[in-house]
């Protein structure tokens, strides 16, 4: 214990003033040095030590808690530098410097490792250039990711990733928004999505996704999902998943698109396909087509009636035996170049071809066809079409008709013939009867006699003039620029002097006409004929040929000073044997003017009567006029 | 012209009309001997001596009326099978109808009748007609009778 004493003594030495002679200014200038260093030397590890705090990142803790101790420890030694000035504690001060050696040595040692780390280290400027560089990229990366965003949000396409392990489902906010969702409004699992699925789609669906993940077969289903609202949307879904290290199904991401207004299109364009098929299928008219090879592509239901059968495909040079078609005789076989779908084919427009249809053991029918070539938007001719409109029960109508007409015309003829017979006898007959009793006849007999002959004759003209109406036909050719004068004249020279009875014509302009010359002559001559007779017996007949013209048609007319016709009358005298006046004053049967009807309706025209009674009758009738000899 | 050189073959099944007709031959001068019959079958007989009138050894007469309105065959279908004997088909053959229709007369000059007439409903008219047939075919032109 005394020695340990005796090595803390300090009795045996001097203060290290001593060696500075205790001079002052030497003395002071060590104190001050020593005290700046020491102050310097314990500011400094302060400093290291907040530094070490508060950037434990730069990993260099250890090492800056060995200098902050270094450090320490000499400004100790200059501490005990300026304390052993007047106290000689020798010993402590070397114990500091030896713990200050040691802090020192092992101080270097631990820098030296360091040494690459701190020269391989950025400088500032480097870290400020990285750290710009990152800036950009990260303000790129920002845009387009918003661009990504955007495209993918404008684009309504929702996105999902399904983690198959845990069922965990990301859905992007689109994708919950096709649905009607707000983000976190829903469980984000798998369950979610599948609870959301049509149940008549759910199995339809799973299928393809277990194949998907099961074969990595495409999986882009289409199907329907509730809504929030509880609506179905339709939807497109697509997606690929993928696989851990293992190879098994870890994840499956993908997209999500709203087809309901696609599917709503489909749906009309499939009711429209129907709705036009339903036309068509229940339209009386035969409606068949083909593509531009000739495999026919539409052949509805009164095209299968009308064939007996369905179509089939068979080469369009097969058709017109196939088919069972004939020209409108019903006998002739159609020519491959006569049939109406085959010419629409070859590019031909068909406005109005009549044939004839005869499956064996099938009613024959008629048929009008239009057919024309069909084009795609394009204009590249894709097909041909063609419409049957049936005229069976028409044409057979028409003939029937035109039997009839003959038939009566035969009647008329015979009618006229038989009933003509007999009263010519009867007239011949009554002038036997006449001689036969010799020269003088009693005034009664006389009369009786001639009353009979006078019916007889008045019968007979009735008949021939009936004959005459039945009979009316003009050239049956079509309608012809015939001058009405021409036609005027043409009378003038058939009427004899003496039925002329001294008339006064006159003559407007008159407009050439389309009309048949022979029927125009006798409506003029009938007219004339007419004027003539209802005149009184005391006044010079006056007859006057009118026209006017609008350039489209003509009127002409005959107007008479005589005794006219009561307007309110003029239907009935068109009718035959329509008599407005007893036969003693004025003679006729009433033919006439039913003559001159039928004759000017032939033509086209129409005639009526205008004028009172005491202007006489203005006769006019219509008929096209004759424009530079075209006709429409 | 000397006595009734010729003999003319009416034609007629109508009993009044043969009645009119014989009276109007007369009134009007005829120089002919007028033989009558009343059916094509009749007339057939008559010009081929075949039937009834086999053996009868007729004179081929110089001219036909023929009354196209018959029973049985009609005046067309006669006039058709007298235009295809050899041995008739050269005597002129004068149509008397009361129709005038057109295709009546067109079908009778077709069939190779010589003349269509009318019959005119008076009687003035009828012996006019008949006066001219008689000027016309037996003193104008010759027929095939007179050569024989």
């Amino acid at each position: 214990m005394d020695s340990l004493l005796q090595f803390f003594s300090t009795d045996n030495f001097m203060p290290h003033g001593h060696c500075y002679l205790w001079l002052p200014h030497i003395l002071w200038l060590h104190v001050a040095s020593d005290a700046l260093i020491a102050m310097a030397y314990f500011a400094i590890p302060l400093a290291l030590f907040r530094l070490a705090r508060r950037r434990p990142d730069f990993g260099l803790n250890r090492t800056i808690y060995l200098f902050v101790g270094f450090i320490i420890l000499c400004g100790l030694t200059h501490v005990m530098e300026i304390y052993t000035i007047w106290e000689p504690v020798y010993f402590q001060q070397g114990l500091i410097k030896a713990l200050t050696a040691i802090v020192s040595v092992a101080t270097a040692i631990a820098v030296w490792p360091l040494l690459p780390k701190l020269v391989a280290a950025p400088s500032l400027s480097q870290l400020e250039k990285a750290n710009a560089k990152l800036e950009r990229a990260n303000a790129a990366l920002k845009v387009s990711e918003a661009r990504l965003e955007l495209a993918v949000n404008a684009g309504g396409v929702g996105l999902w990733d399904w983690d198959i392990k845990t069922g965990e489902d990301w859905f992007s906010k689109v994708w919950l928004a096709h649905l009607g969702y707000q983000p976190g409004e829903v469980d984000y699992h798998f369950s979610t999505w599948e609870a959301l699925l049509h149940p008549e789609d759910r199995e339809r669906v799973m299928k393809e996704l277990d194949a998907h993940i099961e074969t990595g077969a495409a999986y882009k289903p289409q199907f329907r999902m509730r809504t929030k609202s509880g609506d179905y949307i339709w939807v497109e879904a697509f997606g690929e998943a993928s696989r851990d290290e293992q190879g098994a199904p870890a994840r499956m991401a993908g997209t999500l698109i709203d087809i309901t207004a696609q599917k709503q299109r489909e749906l009309e364009n499939e009711n429209n396909r129907l709705f036009l098929q339903s036309v068509l299928e229940n339209v009386q008219d035969g409606i068949v087509a083909c593509d531009e090879q000739g495999k026919l592509t539409l052949f509805n239901f009164a095209a299968r009636r009308a064939h007996g059968m369905d179509a089939h495909e068979i080469d369009p040079k097969e058709w017109c035996t196939y088919y069972d078609l004939y020209e409108p005789d019903g006998e002739t076989p159609l020519a491959l170049h006569r049939a109406p779908l085959f010419r629409a084919m070859k590019g031909e427009m068909i406005e109005c071809q009549e044939i004839v249809i005869a499956p064996k053991d099938l009613p024959v029918r008629r048929f009008l066809v239009k057919a024309m070539p069909l084009s795609n938007a394009e204009g590249k001719q894709i097909g041909a079409v063609a419409a049957l409109h049936e005229v069976t029960v028409e044409r057979e109508r028409e003939e029937a008709l035109r039997r009839s007409n003959i038939e009566l015309e035969q009647f008329a003829r015979v009618a006229s013939h038989d009933l003509q017979e007999p009263l010519r006898k009867l007239i011949t007959f009554s002038e036997f009867l006449k001689e036969d009793l010799g020269g003088v006849l009693n005034e009664r007999v006389q009369a009786d006699i001639d009353a009979i002959s006078d019916s007889a004759s008045r019968m007979k003209q009735l008949v021939s003039d009936i004959l005459e109406l039945s009979r009316l036909k003009g050239n049956e050719g079509p309608p012809e620029k015939v001058s009405p004068r021409a036609c005027i004249e043409t009378v003038m020279l058939r009427l004899s002097e003496g039925s002329l009875k001294g008339a006064e014509f006159s003559y407007e302009e008159l407009p050439d006409v389309l009309a048949d010359a022979t029927l125009l002559t006798q409506v003029y001559q009938n007219l004339i004929v007419n004027a003539l007779k209802f005149m009184p017996a005391n006044r010079r007949p006056k007859i006057s040929f009118t026209a006017t013209t609008d350039g489209r048609t003509v009127v002409l007319g005959v107007k008479d000073n005589g005794i006219g016709i009561d307007p309110e009358l003029e239907d009935y005298v068109f009718q035959p044997l329509s008599r407005l006046h007893s036969r003693d004053d004025y003679e006729g049967t009433g033919i006439g003017l039913a003559i001159c009807k039928k004759a000017i309706e032939r033509m086209g025209g129409r005639i009526w009567v205008a004028g009172g009674d005491d202007e006489g009758a203005h006769f006019k009738f219509e008929l096209k006029a004759a424009v530079n000899s075209a006709i429409d | 012209m000397a006595g009734k050189t010729f003999t003319v073959l009416l034609i007629e099944d109508d009993s009044a009309d043969r009645e009119i007709i014989t009276r109007v031959i007369d009134e009007s001068g005829f120089s002919a001997k007028v033989d009558v019959v009343s059916t094509g079958d009749e007339a057939l007989d008559y010009l081929l001596n075949t039937g009834r009138e086999k053996g009868r050894d007729n004179v081929a007469p110089g001219l036909i009326l023929l009354d196209l309105n018959l029973p049985g065959m009609s005046g067309f279908d006669l006039l058709q099978k007298l235009k295809a004997e050899p041995g008739v088909k050269n005597i002129p053959v004068i149509v008397l109808s009361t129709s005038d229709a057109p295709e009546d007369i067109n079908q009778c000059y077709a069939l190779g009748a010589s003349s269509f007439v009318t019959k005119p409903s008076s009687l003035q008219g009828f012996v006019d007609i008949m006066r001219q047939i008689e000027r016309y075919w037996f003193d104008i032109v010759s027929l095939p009778g007179q050569v024989a």
